[in-house]
């Protein structure tokens, strides 16, 4: 089911690498072998950085959507971007209605059109028996019509095409029904709790004055009525409580933070103050917004410790997530090639994700050739280096199975990490990531 | 005839009663916190964008800049008012937004300015520039925010561009409220 299918043109100078969430918090033991000791599943995430994603102010529409499709199709773990989108729907289908809720509090830095546009992309990617997904069931919603304005999108009420408006749009307006949050009642925008049945959290990189930071968890103080009454305490727990409320917590799949600019100080308001060229996303908001505040502290921002919400939200009674690293499978993608998977995936052959994975002395890699075909199966590091080629000969059509024991050319064994398995015939080039552990 | 007489000195002395008090508002001339803000085109070549708000109490300042509306709340906010302004720098259109904060006393726009919540510790000082005290921060090519208090006004401009040439623009922007303001 998992092959890594983008790196599939691997270029050293601007090499894919994946790390664990150990080259972020500098810990030394893979997050999967503490996952199978504690056995508690861990929380995906995936960051997606290129560094052409924008220049000066300017953004590059091609390569973000080529960002969002590969950190989709990375954290869903499935190589067919439609089906991705769909696993982080449960039970989507074509006439469910998916909210994307956008952050266009700084209409400098909102969440921009190009991103927003990518995600919906992708969701009209979601196959229902021969139709896609229809963009009418998709609406792009903020607070207000102005500040969706002012961030660059067109509003669209009409029924037809991708919907976009905000809460205060003529017949939308808030839920009659009141919900606690943390003792104070607020009214939920009825696009949540009427209109949607997902939400995709898509939120924007800040700092902000009093809760340190603004991320996914902040985002949806854009959904109630009335948010000043949840500023105390750095807006702590008032922020976790709102994410908890029934509607939010329970339509909420899946969280994306744009962080191609950022603002480190000053914000939520103001211009761009740097430049990170990276999207964040994961179905755990309390794991992104973790992220995504190390993000922050990494360009200087200097609130982010103020940001105690987050760990709040990991607690009781909220347990929205996790901010222990040690919890997270955080995979860090840098300048991705251009996926051609799809133009591959036509003429017949199919690659594997390897098993076991993580692997102590020996994995297996299965693959099928649609006819007899040349095979070369090479292992880099994941700066690129060539570590050994296992299989180079000729295989008859059918499935076949590589064997790794996880040693060099030299027959020694390699150091724990993750690796670069790939595979080449003709006309074919696929890789797959393969974490070695003893 | 006296009746008659007495009718018009009455009006005369109204009239004159009305012409004193328009005379005395004239001199008073209270001006809106609008009327600080750099007028279209004042700065040549920059003009109007968007759509300008006043906001004269906390939740409609909420209601226009978000959560960041608390730190003023914190000092005492008033009134607000905002506009942008679009101009050309380097060939490319540029934005400025420009803040003004009525924080009604001298001691709350101070401690406004002097509020590291506003992001705007360790900016560069600009001596002898707008207001008491002013400052700025540059980020790398992006952006550029400027604040400065003068009596019971906090002023805050941002540009989403940063050259030197972008920064004088924006002291041009702080020297133009200022002198509105004294």
């Amino acid at each position: 089911m998992i092959s890594e299918s983008f790196l599939s043109q691997i270029d050293r100078r601007k090499f894919l690498r994946i790390l664990s969430f150990t080259g972020l918090a500098g810990l030394i033991y893979p997050s999967n072998l503490i996952s199978s000791i504690l056995n508690k599943p861990l929380s995906r995430i995936v960051t997606v950085t290129h560094d052409d994603a924008t220049s000066g102010t300017l953004i590059n529409e091609d390569k973000v959507h080529m960002m969002m499709d590969i950190g989709v199709r990375t954290l869903a773990q499935i190589d067919d971007s439609g089906e991705a989108w769909k696993s982080l729907l449960p039970d989507v289908n074509d006439s469910s209605v998916i909210a994307i809720k956008v952050n266009c509090a700084a209409p400098a830095v909102p969440s921009h059109p190009e991103i927003v546009n990518a995600v919906v992309e992708g969701l009209k990617l979601m196959n229902f028996g021969g139709s896609f997904f229809p963009e009418k069931n998709i609406i792009i919603y903020e607070r207000s019509n102005y500040e969706l304005q002012l961030a660059g999108f067109t509003i669209n009420t009409s029924g037809t095409g991708v919907q976009c408006f905000g809460t205060d749009s003529s017949g939308v307006g808030y839920s009659s029904e009141f919900y606690d949050v943390n003792g104070s009642n607020q009214k939920l925008s009825t696009i949540v709790t009427q209109m949607a049945d997902f939400i995709i959290n898509l939120s924007v990189l800040k700092n902000h004055g009093l809760s340190g930071v603004t991320l996914c968890l902040k985002n949806h103080y854009g959904t109630c009525h009335n948010a000043i009454q949840l500023h105390g305490n750095n807006c702590d727990p008032w922020i976790p409580a709102l994410n908890a409320t029934v509607p939010i917590k329970g339509k909420q799949h899946l969280n994306i933070v744009d962080g191609l600019f950022g603002i480190k100080a000053g914000g939520p308001s103001g211009s761009p103050q740097f430049v990170a060229n990276q999207l964040i996303m994961s179905k755990d908001i309390v794991a992104t917004d973790y992220i995504g505040t190390e993000l922050l502290k990494e360009n200087g921002c200097l609130t982010a410790n103020a940001a105690h919400h987050i760990a709040t939200a990991a607690q009781d009674p909220y347990t929205l997530g996790t901010n222990d690293p040690t919890e997270m499978d955080l995979v860090n993608i840098y300048n991705p090639v251009t996926n051609i998977e799809n133009q591959l995936a036509s003429k017949g052959f199919q690659m594997k994700q390897n098993y076991p994975n993580p692997f102590g002395s020996n994995t297996q890699i299965e693959f099928y050739t649609p006819k007899r075909s040349d095979v070369r199966f090479t292992v880099f590091t994941d700066k690129g280096q060539k570590i050994c080629e296992p299989i180079n000969t000729t295989f008859s059509k059918g499935w076949h199975t590589i064997s790794w024991d996880g040693k060099n050319t030299s027959k020694q064994e390699i150091d724990n990490g993750f690796y670069i398995g790939q595979l080449i015939s003709k006309g074919f080039k696929k890789s797959i990531i393969m974490q070695k552990i003893r | 005839m006296n009746k008659y007489l007495l009718i018009l000195l009455s009006l005369i002395f109204l009239i004159g009663i009305g012409c004193e008090k328009s005379e005395s508002n004239e001199d008073e001339e209270v001006l809106t916190i609008e009327d600080l803000l750099v007028k279209d085109n004042e700065i040549t070549g920059w003009s109007y964008s968007g759509v300008r708000w006043v906001a004269n109490n906390i939740t409609e300042l909420t209601d226009y800049i978000n959560g960041g509306a608390e730190i003023y709340q914190n000092h005492g906010f008033k009134e607000a008012t905002q506009q942008s302004y679009n101009g050309t720098i380097e060939n490319g259109t540029r934005t400025i937004q420009l803040f003004i904060y009525d924080m009604d006393t001298d001691e709350n726009a101070k401690a406004v300015y002097d509020d590291p919540d506003l992001g705007l510790t360790g900016a560069t000082e600009w001596l002898d520039g707008a207001g008491e005290e002013a400052h700025y921060v540059r980020f790398g090519g992006l952006s550029q925010k400027l604040s400065f208090y003068r009596d019971k006004y906090f002023i805050l401009i941002d540009l989403n561009f940063d050259t030197d040439e972008s920064l004088n623009i924006v002291k041009q922007f702080a020297l133009n409220v200022d002198g509105k303001i004294q």
